[in-house]
């Protein structure tokens, strides 16, 4: 898994390193009196002068190093791994809200539509899963900021915290809840339907006759015998949509200017600052293989029908 | 001996009960105009390609018609959605976006459906080394995080000389439809290679072989006409999943460039303006809504009628 | 105290699906004794499952029991609460199905669910569950019952399982047991054990048995007394000498004749029941058989025959007597 690791950093390397565009270029064009004697100087100074896999097996050396580069616009000059580090919790901040809220969330409304299957109440959740699973992402950050922020002003409009309150839990609560719930909405309506049908299909299940037949009240059956085995397929499902969380959250981050990895990214990317998209490619690979391995190893813990022996 | 009138009544009875020979696609048919809301979400999907289409004729400006002089405007009936940032009127802007999007969506659907049948048949068919090859290059190609990599993707092509030369104005239509074919070609694969590897042990195929059929005769007549139920619904809900990303991708400044309007780029920045004319920003977005919507609901209600005990 | 386990009578259950309104079961009585066993034999549909479950109140929507009683050992199954319900699954009397593989919970150790259906209904200690538990194993033929304990369903082949589901089900010291169809799903060879396995276990422990099965073989090797099924009624019910020997109704005659034996040579033809299973939701305006009855008379399709009772013959101390529900022996 790690020769993926290493596959995708070097095509996204190559990549980046083969288009057009970077720092030199605004600087040549923005200033006339640069000469390219200059260009050549700053070219040899940033290491671009040399062949591109060279400059790879550098760049690479310099990772496992610890040394991730420096910034070249968005943070100009400043080394790659603080502009991260300062950042990165942010982040974590709130995928973790996001995904906490979507499981807690997903949960009693799937199991519930599976209990009362073709009821008003579960026509009406399979109706709003749908409406969340059809809406765009930033339409719906774009209409939330609209109405809590704008006509209601119920929560700020963007932004981490207020001004000499960065560390105040309540204030930071109150600028997470638009952009965590823009995140978590369209798991939500994924997610319970998921696990509606999940439940539907366990509890056609024998083993449930066979948990009444010996005398267990219908709670006990439909908690302890049908849900252990319908969240089987759900936890690995979700170990598997934590890049996704993250792609989400670039959007989420944009809109409401959080100042997280998302962010970053995006500023990266429209910056043509290189060495930042690929430490956080390099960060993103990791969280992709991670969250593979991830939901092996819970479907093998909550399978014992998959344990390796 | 001689039949009683109940005895005669009952065996009349049961020989009428046979059903008249139904077409498949009839059934099919008939099991999708259950679910009413998919019936009046095809009506949807037809009105906005209709609307799409007629875009030149039935819009009131031109598209790019720049007034200065009344920016952000609210409804009028002069501009019956107002006016954007520069003027320009939103109605109209609003029906040429949905030619683009549409536009992009479809070729970017027809574009990475040719490349999955196609992978997903090849893998299917050849097992063997053809088939580790493709198919672990599939699951890799899943296993992806897909915006993070449309975007680098899209940035990258954009920049690149040698494409802006090719195409000029068209280029970031062509290469947000190449980079969502090259995202979005393996849950087709998938698919079929699942159903042709089901199909390859079944009677027609190895009557088929017998006759002398070569292996593209055989894939092309045979296995992928008879993959078709997964196929339809893949593709369905696929348009809605791409029509959303080009949204996405167009919003953040990275797909369809200004000043040709997108659903997604009318939106872009759009936190800037929001205190200033809210509206602006609901109606595209309301466009994607509504449509994905529709989509989605015709997806599944196909999936139902084209369940696998109906056997196509 | 009566010798009376359980009495089932006029059972109506019907099943309301999408293609149209199913009684599975028309109108269904039977009686069994202490300690005495009892075979429910037909073909598919004919309701002896649903009758089986109707016992434990384990019928699910869309089916629901619409008329009838059911006693079992003095109690009124059908006007009790839910509650109530489930402390005499399980302890008054079990239930045995017939799919081995699919009726364990694949991700509990097998023991852990034994020892639920043993708390379920007695306040034990933990300890002593389980020590219960393990001596059913050994009781049922589960060689190192200790290791055996921990293990899950996955790891046992389908014999096992079903031995597995007995010691469940016996673990309480029910009254009856209700064995569905609990070797037909099983290789030819582990059918014979574990038929003897119910069979020891049942004289050990001194239950009722109530089993149920197309096969007449196992019928007979089985209980003292059978009762035919037919589109949901009972048609014939004797001892399984008498049904054996003296069958009374067409259908049960036609059963028995079908069955090939070992006289049978290459040039003889199987003797199949003329016609297909009837429909459910078409069920003939007088006797149910009446299509596929080779002795059939007008008034078969005219009225429904009603079950006569002859009354017990000598030796024969079967509570429910000889019964037959066919014109020829109106």
């Amino acid at each position: 898994m790690f020769f993926l690791l290493l596959l995708i950093s070097a095509l996204v390397f190559f990549i980046l390193h083969l288009t057009p565009g970077g720092p030199l270029d605004e600087l040549r064009m923005s200033n006339p009196r640069i000469t390219q004697e200059h260009i050549k100087q700053l070219e040899a100074l940033l290491g671009l002068n040399r062949p591109i896999h060279e400059r790879y097996i550098v760049w690479l050396m310099n990772v496992i190093r610890g040394d991730w580069g420096t910034s070249w616009q968005v943070g100009t000059g400043q080394p790659v791994i603080s502009i991260i580090t300062s950042r990165i919790g942010n982040t974590l901040q709130l995928m973790a809200v996001a995904l906490g809220a979507s499981i807690l969330l997903a949960l009693p409304i799937g199991i519930y539509s599976s209990l009362r299957q073709y009821s008003w109440i579960d026509h009406v959740v399979t109706g709003l899963s749908f409406f969340g699973m059809s809406m765009p992402t930033f339409w719906l950050g774009v209409m939330m900021l609209i109405i809590f922020a704008v006509v209601l002003k119920w929560f700020p409009a963007g932004g981490m915290s207020t001004v000499g309150m960065e560390n105040d839990l309540m204030d930071r609560l109150r600028y997470l809840v638009l952009p965590a719930t823009v995140l978590c909405l369209f798991n939500i309506a994924s997610w319970s339907r998921y696990i509606r049908s999940s439940m539907l299909d366990v509890l056609g299940q024998d083993y449930l006759r066979t948990a009444r037949a010996k005398g267990l009240r219908e709670n006990v059956v439909i908690v302890k015998h049908a849900l252990r085995n319908a969240l089987i397929p759900f936890i690995t499902m979700v170990g598997l949509t934590l890049p996704d969380l993250f792609g989400g959250a670039i959007i989420t981050e944009t809109i409401f200017a959080w100042a997280g990895m998302g962010r970053l990214y995006y500023d990266a990317i429209m910056a043509s600052d290189w060495p930042i998209v690929q430490a956080v490619m390099v960060i993103l690979a990791f969280l992709v293989i991670a969250s593979n391995l991830l939901a092996d190893v819970l479907y093998a813990v909550v399978d014992p029908r998959i344990r390796y022996d | 001996m001689i039949r009683s009138e109940a005895h005669s009544k009952y065996w009349a009875e049961e020989e009428s009960l046979e059903l008249p020979e139904t077409g498949q696609w009839t059934m099919v048919w008939r099991r999708f105009r259950h679910h009413r809301v998919a019936v009046f979400g095809v009506f949807v999907i037809v009105a906005f390609f209709l609307l799409a289409i007629l875009a030149p004729w039935i819009a009131p400006y031109p598209p790019d018609k720049i007034d200065l002089l009344h920016t952000f405007g609210s409804s009028t009936s002069e501009h019956w959605l107002g006016t954007d940032d520069l003027g320009r009127d939103a109605l109209t802007r609003l029906l040429y976006a949905a030619r683009i999007s549409l536009l992009t969506a479809v070729s970017a659907t027809v574009l990475s459906t040719i490349v999955g049948v196609t992978v997903g048949a090849i893998a299917g068919y050849n097992r063997g080394w053809i088939e580790t090859i493709l198919m672990r290059f599939t699951d890799l190609m899943l296993t992806l995080p897909t915006l993070p990599l449309l975007l680098i993707f899209s940035k990258m092509l954009r920049d690149l000389p040698a494409l802006q030369q090719a195409f000029g104005q068209a280029l970031s239509v062509m290469v947000i439809v190449g980079v969502l074919t090259i995202f979005g070609w393996m849950q087709v694969a998938r698919l079929v290679y699942g159903s042709v590897l089901s199909l390859q042990e079944r009677e027609f195929t190895v009557a088929a072989r017998a006759v002398g059929a070569s292996g593209w005769q055989i894939i092309f007549r045979h296995l992928i006409p008879n993959s078709m139920a997964p196929i339809i619904v893949a593709v369905t809900l696929g348009l809605g999943a791409r029509i959303v990303l080009e949204a996405s991708l167009s919003f953040l400044g990275l797909g369809i460039m200004p000043p040709t309007p997108s659903w997604g780029n009318m939106l872009t920045g759009a936190q800037a303006y929001i205190w200033r004319n809210p509206f602006l920003a609901f109606y595209p977005g309301m466009c994607i809504f509504l449509i994905v919507l529709a989509v989605n609901f015709v997806g599944d209600a196909l999936r139902d009628a084209l369940d696998p005990r109906l056997r196509l | 105290m009566s010798n009376e386990l359980l009495n089932i009578s006029n059972l109506q259950v019907t099943f309301y699906t999408d293609e149209g309104v199913v009684k599975a079961v028309n109108g269904a009585s039977l009686s069994l004794d202490r300690g005495r066993t009892l075979g429910l034999v037909g073909e598919s549909g004919c309701g002896k499952s649903v009758t089986a479950l109707s016992i434990l109140r384990l019928i699910r929507p869309p089916g629901k029991i619409e008329g009838g009683r059911v006693q079992l050992n003095g109690l009124d199954i059908l006007s009790l609460s839910e509650q109530e319900m489930c402390s005499v699954r399980g302890s008054e009397a079990s239930m045995v199905f017939q799919e081995p593989m699919t009726s364990l919970n694949p991700v509990y150790p097998v023991g852990d669910q034994v020892v639920e259906a043993i708390t379920a209904h007695e306040r034990v200690s933990e300890q002593e569950a389980r020590s219960r538990a393990i001596d059913m194993f050994r009781l049922v033929g589960i060689p190192e019952p200790e290791a055996r304990f921990r293990a899950y369903p996955h790891e046992f082949s389908g014999g096992m399982r079903q031995r597995v589901m007995i010691a469940m089900a016996l673990v309480c010291r029910p009254k009856l047991l209700i064995a569905d169809e609990p070797t037909s799903a099983l290789d030819v060879t582990i059918q014979a054990q574990i038929l003897e396995l119910i069979k020891d276990l049942r004289e050990r422990l001194g239950m009722a048995l109530l089993l149920i099965s197309h096969d007449l073989g196992v019928i007979a090797e089985t209980v003292e007394n059978v009762g035919v099924m037919y589109a949901g009624e009972v048609v014939e019910m004797a001892s399984a000498i008498a049904t054996f020997e003296d069958p009374l109704h067409p259908y049960t005659q036609a059963l028995l004749t079908s069955i090939p034996t070992l006289e049978s040579t290459r040039d003889v033809p199987l003797r199949a029941i003329e016609g297909s299973v009837v429909n459910p939701l078409r069920l003939p305006p007088g006797c149910y058989f009446a299509p596929r009855c080779p002795h059939v008379m007008d008034i078969c399709w005219e009225k429904h025959p009603q079950l006569k009772v002859f009354g017990s013959g000598p030796g024969d101390d079967d509570p429910n007597g000889r019964q037959v529900r066919c014109w020829l022996h109106s």
